[in-house]
Order: C-alpha cells, then structure tokens, then sequence
C-alpha cells in the first residue's frame, strides 16, 4: 500500500511541478508568438529578453534588498524598453525583407546580448534566495512551492489580460487588425510603425517579467537564453503558431511532459524531449494542437 | 597549385594545422551554403551533423575498429540518412522556423549523446568522459586531407551552380511557390541539398574527430561551430560558390588571432559582424566586389 | 469527354467560405473566361486547380483522374499550370533563365535545349530584348509575359491565367489578346480570369460568372453578360460593355 501511494504521489508531484512550469512556459511564449504573429519575425534573442528581466530582478534585489516580486515592474520596463529600442533602430529596417534576413538579424542581435551580458557579468550561475524561497506549502503528499505557485499564478494572470487586450482594448485590435491585413490597416488608419512598435514592445515586457519570476526560483546565468527560446518555440509550435491561447495550451503540455522526463528519465533531456516533442507535432499536425496556427 | 607544393617547404608542424584549420572550416561553411544559400534554407543546426560525424567516426574506430577511411565515409552516409529523415520534416517549416528547429535538432542531438549513456545505463557515448582515437603524428597527412576535401566540395559547389540542380535551389530560393508551379519538385530538391550538405559537414566531422584524436559532446555539438559557418558565408557572400571560402579564410584567422584569447569578445565581434553583413551588405564580400565591378 | 471537370468545389478558410459547390466542365479547346467581383472566388479556384490548396469538399479531374490530392509539380506535369495575379518571378535569374526553369522542370529539357526553346518563348511573346535583364529590371507588363512565358514553357495543355492582362493600355491589351488567340491555335486551352471587359469579351468564348464563392452563371457571353443575377452581382448595368 505504501508503495503504490509513493508512485502515485511522484505521479502526482511531476504533474502539478510541469503544471506551474507550464503557466510560466505560457507566458514568455505568449510574447513570442505576439511578435510573430503579427510582424511575421521569429525572435531569436527571445531567451535574451528573459536573461534581462531575470538579471534585472538579481541585481535590484542583490543590490538594493527588493523583494523580487515587487521589482517585476521594472522587469518588465527593462525588458520592454530594449525591446523598443531594437526594434525600432534595427528590426525594423528587416521587417519588409525577405524572412531570412529578419531571422539572421534577431541572431545577431542574440549573440551581442548574450555576449555582452557574459562580459559583464561572468558566466557565473546566480540565484534570488529570499526568506522565503524554500517555502511551500503541502496538500497531501504533494509540495507546492510558493513562489512557483506565486509565478503560477502571475503568468496566467498576464496571459489573459494580453490575450484581452488584443480582443476587446482599441490598441490591442489595432495590432490585431495589422496582423491579419497590414494594407487593409494602412487605409483604415492605423499606423503600422506604431502598432509595430507598441506589439513588440509588449511582447518584450511581458517576456522580461517572465524572466524575473523564472529567477525567484532558478540559476540564471548569461547565456542562459537559447534554451529558453527553443523552448517557446515549441510551445508556439504545439499550440499554434500566432495563436494566443494556444500558447497557453502548449505551455501546460509542454511543461507537464518535462516534467515527467525529469521525474522519470532525467532533466538533462529536457531540450531532447523538446525537440522530439516539436517534430511528432510537424508531422501529425502542423497546425499546432489547436489546430488553429498558421501553416506554411 | 600553391597549396598542393607548400609542404615541400617543410614548414613547421604549427603551420600545417593552422591551414589544416583553414580548410576545414572553408570545407564547413562551403557544405553549409549548399543549402542554406543554394535553396535558402537556413540551418542553424549544422553541427548536429558535424557532430554526427564526429562520434560515428569515433566509435566505429574505438569500438568496432573499423580503419579510418570506411569510418568518415559511413559517418558522411549516416549523416545524409538522418538528414533525409529530419529533413522531410522540418522543411515544411518557413524559413526561420526551419532555422529554429533545426537549431532545437541540434542542440537535442548534443544532449542525447550527453546525458545517454548516464541515463539508459549503457557504455556508448561515453558521455562527458569523450572518447580517445588513435593517436596520428602526420600533420602533413591531415593537410592533404582537409585540402582534398574541401576542393570536393568547391567543386561539388560549382558544379551544382551551373547545373539543373543548381537551378532548381535557386528558383527555390527565389519563389518556391512559382517553382512549383513551374515544374519543380520542391520537396525532393530541398531535401537533397540538406541530405548532400549533411553528409559533407559528416565527412569533415570524421576526419576532425581523428584529426583532434579527442571529442567530446560539448565540443563537438557546440552552436559555435554553426554560428561560424553561418558567419563565414555570410560575411564572405552566401549564396555564392567562392563566398564562404572567402569569408571562412578570414574569420578563422580571425578566430586563429583573438578567438582563444577574448572568447566573448570574439562572439560579440561575429554577432556585430552578422548584424552589419545582414542589415549593410547581405551578399557579402563577394557581392562589394562584383557591385564594384559593374559599376565601372 | 471533358479533359478537365471541377466537380462540387468547396474550400474554407476560417470563417470565410471562398468556394461553394462550384462545377463546370471545360469543353475541348476553348478559351473559357471566368468573371467575377473581388473576393468572388477566382483565385481560390486557381489554386485549387493546381494543387496549392487542397479542397474540402468537391474534386477535380483532368482526364478522368483526380488530381485535388497533387502537389502543383505534379499537376504541372500532368499538364496544368497557372500564372499568378501577383507575380513572383525568379529576381535572381535572367528573364531566360525563368523561362528555362519550367522547361527543364516542367518538360524535363536539358540546359542547352532549354535555352533554345526558351528563346523560342521569348519571340513568341515578343520579349526577346529583355531576355537578358533581371525581372526587377523590366515593367510589370513585360514581367506578367515572362509569368506567361513560364507557364507556357512548362509545356503544360491548360494554363489558368488569373489576371495576366490586367493594368495594361490599350495597345498593350490588343497583343495580349492576340497571344491568347495565338495560343489558342497552338492547342492550348485556357482559363482567363480577367476584370478587363473588352479582353474577356474578345477572347472568350464561354464564360463563369463566380459571385461570393458560387457559380451564377455560365454559358455564351453575350447571354451572361444579360443576366439578371450577373447584373447584380457587378451592381448596375454596362459592366459587360466592350
């Protein structure tokens, strides 16, 4: 009887842990697929957006003692405001380029942050330890760590305002408008640059706040990135490429299958799993789980 | 000519290498541009199959004791096999969706090796303990190899430009909607440029493997080495047959002078250059000059 | 029989039914004209005639076999082909060199027979001083004749022409007209999607009228053009006119 508790219990340990890292998943992959749904660009410094509000938080909270959860905001204008910036001095001259140019770009760009970032920093692996940062607390058999509970809870939170904004809010149509008809919102009035301007600023600053809930309770290091962005890719993949929602959906998939990797195999497979996970969904259905993305 | 007579001049053991490293990333971004300029595809996950190439040679001299000849040429078979099948898949994606997942492949075949034998309890991989060749004390020997290899592939490169192979990637590239239309069996080209770069990145894979007699994974599967041969040919013109040649000649010098010394540095200057090349001069060096050319 | 007969199409995007139960069966050796506002359908029945997009109800069959399930290589071998509203030439390549691509892909020529039968293209259509340009370097109306040029050098029976005379002046329009006749007495069929009024009605002679994703009329011009439904759909009169 013991026994089978414990394998039932491990079960369902594995699943809440990939169910709350799945709501994180969601929510910086949700500003990925914003981006590409809209200005048709795959972000490849995504993962660097993510080490910045990550580093953000850090260093406001090794510096000057704040709580980490109360320095999202900045986070997230750090986050948002490199995003603006990229995009309007760099992005922007590759927007209308052939898509090839627009992917190489973002990897440059990737490269110059996380290089920069490992020059400044080292590649050291740093944490945010609170007073509170082993805390959980237990329903059954089960531990539930408060600040991934915490995190949880935010990055749900978040996604449905941002999927909100883009359904009922003026702005938010606007830039949905741009991404289904960039002609058709040229003559209605809407101006392209801005909504450009305004969709990947959002998505950065939404990924920045993932990044700094992500450090609340993992290392962050520079180079921390490009996991982070094939990992939101798949989840666009799964989900639906352009598809909000389906990002949501993706992420809890996504983060629960992980999970029972690391609990059954090992986490050092966690990108393996990724990827094979990736592939099944090209083959059987390109359309993301949903069935809503765009195919091409 | 030149390059064939040079050893006669008994040089130092030091120069034989440093041409030896030459030609080998010359070979690399040569084999890299047959699909990602030809077809305009781009592969951020090359050295999957570099690293494929590595290990297949490795073990199958180390376990099964196969001579080194057979080895590379398996390894180049293997690889265009895996090819064909990750292919077929992954380039139904757009553009940078294929560069994404072609990146997630590569870093999941680093991880495999990696964390394989740790997990299924197996002695294969050898994991982080990599594996040992039999040593090899001819510099001279590996300079004739990386030369003659590297003129296969320039060659193989030429000849695909001039040929209906050639014509077929680049209408491809161009339009592959209006190459179906016209005729052209988008699917099967496509995978066949991937199939033939892969087998090529392969072979030199092998003969790294005996040439630096230790690999491991982390080496050998690094994204470096796809971010250089991205870097070499773009910066030297991809696309091109001559370009990556050109451009790999210079980056690995460049890598050769403050690569080791100022690693980060160093990354930094390859994203600023990728940046420059994508956003100033997207068809390189090689491009500067024939636009010089046509203007007198 | 009918070498090529649309049997029922229907195709969906989202929310939007482009296509709806449209059947029409092509007679032998016809130029068949296919009119319709914007946003009828026409396109989307291109595309599904050669494969871009598979139908979700409905077949197409070209010589008694369904070919919905092909991919347009596969088609264009069979013998259909289209040219696009928006063309997308090869910008890297000569003029030639397009034109020589669906040779040797759609006709499976070797590169040296290719060039000369390319060249034969090119005079036909009267574009022979351009052959060695870039298409980025010549007019849109000289890069829809390299579009048609392809289409004709993938050796295909049918080519569907969606648009390919639009935006041209007069004189222009009159050798347009004159090279679908030409065609025509090269035992060509065509389709010809046009907005041009004074081009359909002196090419073609059957026509379909599509309106929202449905066939309202089809028969001889003059008698479509009296339609009351066709009226309609164009809202007013004189649309038909010459």
């Amino acid at each position: 009887m013991e026994g089978e508790k414990a394998v039932v219990a491990l079960l369902l340990q594995a699943l809440v842990t990939g169910l709350l890292m799945g709501g994180v998943y969601a929510a910086y992959s949700s500003g990925f697929s914003l981006i590409f749904g809209v200005m048709n660009i795959v972000n490849i410094f995504h993962g660097e957006l993510i080490m910045i509000g990550a580093f953000t938080t850090y260093w406001l909270f090794t510096l000057y003692h704040v709580d980490p959860f109360l320095t999202l905001p900045v986070s997230i204008l750090s986050a948002s405001l490199l995003g603006y910036v990229i995009q309007r001095f760099l992005i922007n001259r590759v927007v209308e380029a052939p898509p090839m140019m627009s992917y190489l770009c973002t990897f440059g760009i990737h490269l110059i942050l996380a290089n920069l970032a490992l020059l400044a920093w080292s590649a050291d692996f740093r944490t945010v330890t609170t007073s509170y940062s082993g805390e959980g607390f237990s329903v059954g058999p089960i531990t539930v760590p408060l600040a991934r509970l915490a995190t949880f809870g935010i990055a749900i939170v978040t996604t449905f305002a941002i999927y909100w904004f883009l359904e009922k809010n003026r702005h938010g149509k606007a830039i949905r408008a741009a991404s289904q008809d960039k002609e058709m919102a040229r003559l209605v009035g809407i101006d392209i640059r801005k909504v450009y301007a305004l969709t990947f600023a959002l998505g950065a600053g939404i990924t920045g706040m993932a990044g700094g809930l992500i450090s609340t309770y993992f290392v962050i290091y520079p180079q921390m990135g490009l996991p982070y962005t094939i990992t939101a890719f798949c989840v666009v993949v799964l989900g639906g490429m352009g598809y909000i929602p389906g990002a949501l959906v993706g992420g809890l998939l996504l983060g629960i299958i992980q999970s029972l990797t690391a609990t059954y195999l090992t986490s050092g497979l966690s990108v393996a799993i990724t990827f094979i996970l990736l592939f099944i969904i090209l083959i059987l259905k390109p359309q993301g789980i949903m069935g809503r993305g765009a195919v091409e | 000519m030149l390059l064939l007579l040079f050893p006669l001049l008994k040089p130092q053991g030091y120069y034989f290498r440093m041409f030896s490293m030459m030609f080998l990333w010359m070979g690399l971004s040569s084999a890299w541009n047959i699909t990602s300029g030809f077809a305009g595809y781009i592969d951020f996950g090359a050295v999957a199959y570099f690293g494929i190439g590595n290990y297949a040679t490795a073990l199958l001299m180390t376990k099964a004791g196969l001579p080194f000849t057979s080895s590379v040429l398996i390894s180049g078979i293997l690889s265009s096999f895996i090819a064909m099948f990750i292919g077929r898949y992954t380039m139904r994606l757009r553009g940078a969706y294929f560069g994404i997942a072609t990146l997630a492949f590569a870093e999941a075949v680093k991880q495999i090796v990696f964390e394989f034998d740790r997990t299924f309890k197996v002695t294969l991989f050898e994991g982080s303990h990599g594996i040992t060749l039999p040593i090899v004390h001819d510099d001279r020997f590996f300079y004739y190899i990386f030369l003659g290899i590297l003129f296969f592939i320039v060659l193989t490169a030429f000849l695909i430009d001039r040929n209906k192979f050639g014509y077929a990637l680049k209408a491809i590239k161009e339009a592959e909607g209006s190459a179906e239309l016209a005729g052209v069996n988008t699917r099967r080209y496509k995978v066949a440029s991937y199939a033939l770069s892969a087998s090529l990145i392969g072979i030199l894979g092998g003969v790294n493997a005996y040439w630096l007699t230790y690999i491991s994974p982390l080496d050998v599967f690094s994204v470096i080495h796809t971010i250089h041969m991205i870097v070499m040919a773009l910066f030297g013109g991809i696309g091109t047959v001559f370009g990556p040649v050109l451009g790999a000649c210079v980056i690995s010098l460049a890598n050769e002078l403050i690569g080791a010394k100022l690693l980060y540095t160093y990354l930094l200057m390859l994203g600023a250059i990728l940046l420059v090349v994508v956003l100033f001069l997207p068809r390189g060096v090689i491009g500067l000059i024939s636009m010089k050319r046509s203007r007198r | 029989m009918s070498s090529l007969s649309v049997r029922h199409l229907t195709k969906t995007f989202g929310a939007l039914r482009a296509l709806n139960d449209v059947s029409f069966d092509m007679v032998e050796g016809e130029v068949l004209g296919i009119i319709g506002p914007n946003g009828a359908g026409k396109t989307t029945l291109f595309n599904v005639m050669v494969g871009i997009n598979v139908p979700d109800a409905g077949d197409v069959l070209f010589k008694g076999k369904s070919i919905k399930r092909l991919l347009p290589h596969q088609i264009c071998r069979l013998g259909i082909t289209k040219t696009s509203q928006i063309v997308h030439p090869f910008l890297t390549l000569t003029v030639r060199e397009n034109v020589m691509v669906a040779l040797m892909f759609g006709q499976n020529l070797g590169k040296k027979e290719s060039q000369n039968k390319a060249d034969e293209i090119l005079e036909f259509l009267n574009i022979t001083d351009v052959r060695n340009l870039p298409p980025s370097a010549i007019s849109l109306p000289k890069r829809k004749r390299v579009e048609l040029a392809r289409a004709i050098g993938t050796g295909a029976e049918i080519i569907l022409m969606d648009e390919n005379l639009a935006g041209l002046n007069p004189k222009e329009l009159e050798e347009g007209m004159e090279i679908i006749r030409a065609l025509k007495r090269r035992g060509k069929m065509l389709v010809v999607v046009e907005h041009v009024m004074q081009a359909i009605m002196g090419v073609c002679e059957r026509l379909i009228v599509l309106s929202h994703g449905e066939k309202i009329a089809e028969g001889i011009p003059s008698v479509v053009c009296n339609n009351e439904r066709v009226v309609e759909a164009y809202l007013g009169a004189g649309t038909c006119s010459a």
